[in-house]
């Protein structure tokens, strides 16, 4: 009951931070310099008539006043109605509807590759001695701090250009998403990896493990099957910076091995000032980032028995 | 873990050996960390424990008894080296044994019994997986049958309703209960060897009155079992032998009557003599401080003998107060209700009472960073309403108060200079003065100058408590509310802050209102008591009248509670070498 509550309450922050979202996007919109009608009809090079651009405003409403503006775009949103793109011609839902599939993609082999590695990593090497936390723990730095465009540098020049395992770039298939993949998953895995080891070895020091260890569990089994819930509460706070990573680095990964995708379409349209597009991609982001909070929120209760009853 | 006896053809130990003793181990001795990190914190132990027996090893903090007794069952930590001419378990030579062999071993034939159970269960998991455990980690029963067994085993150790008990998580269990969930777990495979480390530390009295019970009535002629205690009163009626352990070596071992009757080792007998009681009241717990004191009555304020007590000024006096918190699901808990009191000048009034008796929600409330729903706290005659109106500073200063832990109630990041000196600026020193009253206010509590710029972490508890003193003294008051000002202290550290409490009460006529769990300790402290119990205070008198004639059920349990040492007699102070708080 009280999980219904809860859910039925994040809902509701999730719609708010939805609309939040869409507020504040429709604002920076109102506010860029320049005449929209002109954008909508491609710019000045398109030398449009001074009909089609009044036909243009009073079809989009801006001679109207802010606020029927705004009512008229949130009505609109309502409705599903992001608008049209301006470069592609095609509704705003469809432009981002054909290319979420390859992202999604892209995102979900990342995580399938960063959530084990970073799991065996911080689990293996955690409270072990000097030189291998020193190691790893170096090496997770080196990939944190490293910019995505030259981890995925990297790759290619040792998997591509040297040892021609996979492709450079491209969509076809499972080869082509391997390195994508994994550049984005490493970028995850660094920052992931290290605070989870550092929540790991704090329970390891818990009265708790040493009471398994008294029962006779060896050291492995106590890692598993009794410190890693303990860690994974608060390293699952950080879901929300793994949603930034994959959706910010997919940007970035697309673009490096010339993928379709959301990254390459928000890329498009920034170059083109496609405004609708941006404001859809905005939108989705937000969503996908309440959708990622809620199920977190979920995982919380189903880990921790004391959040439900608390 | 590293051995000199490195022999690995001893394997897994045969079915227990009945006649030699269940663990012998001979020189051992435990360091930790490499080369100049290089710490001993074990040196030259040796003891052993028979079936049917009950040893228990009793020190301090940083005496090594926890290591010693985690070593006896291979758990000393990671980065120790251990090394023993002897170290056998069941007759076995275990000194070589590594992780294989030890797990075997472990919650089979050695059971394991932590303090605090509430970190000593995974939080995670229910208390019927917590105890089946050991059960499947050693496959001792079929799986189908072992949840019987785990509620056989909860309802043993007496825990009401099992089958409930076992679906609950840890946090939903009272700390009575979680202590025997715990247990239950250590003796599910009916273990040779039941080792406890401080069982009953985290505990209140009653409820550690019942574990002690229930852990003795676990003594069985094919038990062995050690008991590791800071406190040699909670097992001088559940073990045999005692050995008392101080920096790394035993430094006296015998029978526990012999020990407890004529103790030979000036150690042993400073802890026995450090102990706060109803007999120490009026004399010093410890014999090495610095300020010269009369032999006795240094408790009783001077002013006593002067004036009438009804002509000495009432300094604090709290009238009906009530405070309700509400719990969450639209309800209100009680924290207080109708509490009223009168503390005068010079006087100490101990609160007693378990956790959640309300005596820290008083203790909030006087000091008037809580306000109560209704009633009234008069501070000099005023109500505490009036002087937060007029913002008046000086009533704030004249209540100060210190805190059980002072390592969380100081900034880590602070020296103790700057902790000092915040309370000296607030209590209104010109800049000028400060250094000079810092010195002075340490000076006051026992500590040296040279402590100045040392931060918390880097003191000792019995350290940290004189600076949180002498932050409290920064303000001049007239009234410190001490909240379990010694609990989290050693007895030897306990015996030398309340040394200086009743010194500081007898040079400033400071006035004490002293909260504690710990009859002894409120025995020894205060001239008259309250009795609390779920916010509302059941007796209250001169501490002799309460504590010798008892009116009230609830009181005659607490008292009965207290773990008594076989003997009554008070052991004089005497001199100690060494270890200073």
């Amino acid at each position: 009951m009280h999980t219904v509550r809860r859910i039925l309450l994040r809902l509701l922050v999730g719609v708010g931070v939805l609309w939040g979202a869409a507020t504040m996007t429709f604002l920076a919109v109102y506010l860029i310099p320049g005449d929209t009608a002109l954008l909508i009809l491609g710019g000045p090079d398109a030398r449009p008539t001074a009909e089609t651009i009044a036909q243009v405003r009073s079809d989009y409403l801006l001679d109207e006043p802010f606020i029927v503006q705004y009512a008229g775009y949130l009505g609109n949103l309502f409705q599903g109605d992001l608008g049209q793109s301006y470069r592609l011609r095609i509704p705003v839902s469809e432009a981002i509807g054909q290319q979420i599939g390859a992202t999604g993609m892209l995102a979900a082999a990342a995580t399938v590759l960063a959530l084990p590695l970073t799991f065996a990593v911080a689990v293996l090497s955690a409270q072990r001695s000097n030189w291998v936390r020193s190691l790893v723990s170096g090496v997770e730095v080196v990939l944190a701090a490293t910019p995505t465009f030259i981890i995925g540098f990297a790759l290619l020049i040792v998997f591509s250009f040297t040892l021609q395992w996979f492709p450079i770039g491209g969509d076809n298939g499972f080869s082509a998403l391997v390195l994508p993949a994994l550049t984005l998953a490493l970028a995850v895995f660094g920052t992931l990896s290290q605070v989870f080891r550092n929540e790991l070895e704090d329970v390891l020091e818990q009265p708790f493990i040493l009471t398994a260890r008294a029962r006779g569990m060896r050291d492995l089994p106590v890692r598993v099957l009794h410190a890693v819930r303990h860690a994974a509460i608060p390293v699952m706070t950080l879901s929300g910076f793994v949603v930034a990573s994959l959706l910010g680095g997919s940007v970035i990964v697309e673009t490096l091995f010339s993928r379709q995708g959301i990254g390459a379409l928000t890329l498009a349209s920034v170059y083109n000032k496609d405004l609708p597009v941006i404001i859809g991609i905005v939108l989705l982001c937000a969503a996908v980032y309440v959708v990622v909070n809620l199920i977190i929120d979920l995982l919380y209760t189903l880990i921790d028995p004391k959040v439900v009853t608390a | 873990m590293t051995s000199t006896t490195l022999q690995k053809q001893s394997k897994a130990p045969a079915a227990s050996n009945r006649t030699g003793p269940v663990v012998d181990i001979q020189n051992l001795t435990v360091d930790f960390g490499r080369g100049v990190h290089q710490r001993r914190v074990v040196r030259n132990v040796s003891l052993s424990i028979s079936p049917g027996e009950c040893l228990a090893l009793v020190g301090e903090s940083g005496s090594g008894k926890s290591v010693t007794a985690r070593t006896l069952v291979g758990l000393t930590g990671h980065g120790a080296q251990v090394t023993a001419d002897r170290q056998t378990f069941n007759g076995a030579d275990s000194g070589g044994w590594g992780e294989r062999q030890w797990s075997k071993v472990r919650g089979k034939d050695a059971g394991f019994i932590l303090q605090d159970a509430l970190s000593s269960l995974d939080s995670l998991r229910t208390i019927g997986k917590e105890v089946g455990e050991v059960l499947r980690l050693h496959d001792l029963f079929p799986p189908a049958e072992r949840y019987v067994r785990v509620i056989e085993l909860l309802r043993s150790v007496g825990v009401p309703d099992p089958e409930v008990r076992a679906s609950q998580y840890p946090h939903q269990l009272s700390g009575g209960l979680r202590q025997r969930a715990l247990i239950a777990s250590a003796i599910a495979a009916g273990p040779g060897l039941l080792i406890a480390d401080e069982p009953t530390t985290a505990l209140d009295a009653t409820i550690a009155a019942q574990v002690l019970r229930l852990l003795g009535d676990l003594k069985d002629s094919s038990t062995g079992m050690l008991v590791v205690s800071h406190d040699l009163a909670v097992v001088a009626h559940l073990a045999d032998r005692v050995a008392v352990m101080r920096q790394g070596e035993i430094v006296e071992e015998g029978t526990m009557e012999a020990v407890l009757q004529d103790p030979q080792h000036p150690y042993t007998k400073a802890l026995l003599a450090a102990v706060p009681s109803a007999s120490s009241r009026g004399s010093r717990l410890t014999g090495d401080h610095g300020i010269a004191v009369e032999p006795v009555e240094t408790t009783a304020p001077e002013s006593a003998s002067l004036e009438t007590p009804a002509e000495r000024q009432v300094l604090i006096s709290v009238d009906e107060i009530s405070k309700t918190y509400p719990n969450g699901v639209g309800a209100v808990r009680t924290a207080v209700a109708g509490v009223s009191f009168e503390l005068k000048k010079g006087d100490t009034l101990g609160i007693v009472g378990e956790s959640g008796s309300g005596k820290s929600t008083v203790a909030r409330i006087v000091l008037g960073v809580e306000i109560p729903d209704t009633g009234a706290t008069l501070i000099g005659g005023r109500p505490w309403a009036e002087h937060r109106k007029q913002k008046d500073r000086r009533a704030r200063r004249s209540v100060q108060m210190i805190y059980q832990d002072p390592l969380h109630s100081f900034d880590p990041r602070k020296t103790v200079r700057q902790v000092i000196g915040q309370a000296v600026t607030a209590a209104g020193v010109p800049r000028a003065g400060r250094y000079a009253r810092i010195v002075e206010l340490l000076d006051l509590v026992g500590l040296d100058e040279d402590k100045i710029s040392s931060r918390p972490i880097e003191l000792s508890g019995g350290q940290r408590q004189r600076v949180a003193i002498a932050r409290a003294l920064a303000a001049e008051p007239e009234v410190i509310i001490c909240d379990e000002p010694v609990s989290a202290l050693d007895v030897s550290v306990q015996a030398r802050i309340l040394d200086l409490l009743a010194d500081l009460q007898h040079r400033l006529g400071l006035s004490y209102l002293f909260i504690s769990h710990d009859l002894g300790v409120i025995q020894h402290m205060s001239k008259d008591v309250l009795v609390m119990k779920d916010g509302a205070i059941l007796e209250r008198g001169p501490v002799a009248t309460v504590f010798d004639a008892p009116q009230h059920d609830y009181t005659r349990q607490l008292i009965n509670a207290i773990p008594q040492l076989p003997t009554t007699r008070h052991f004089p102070a005497t001199k100690q070498d060494g270890t200073r708080s």
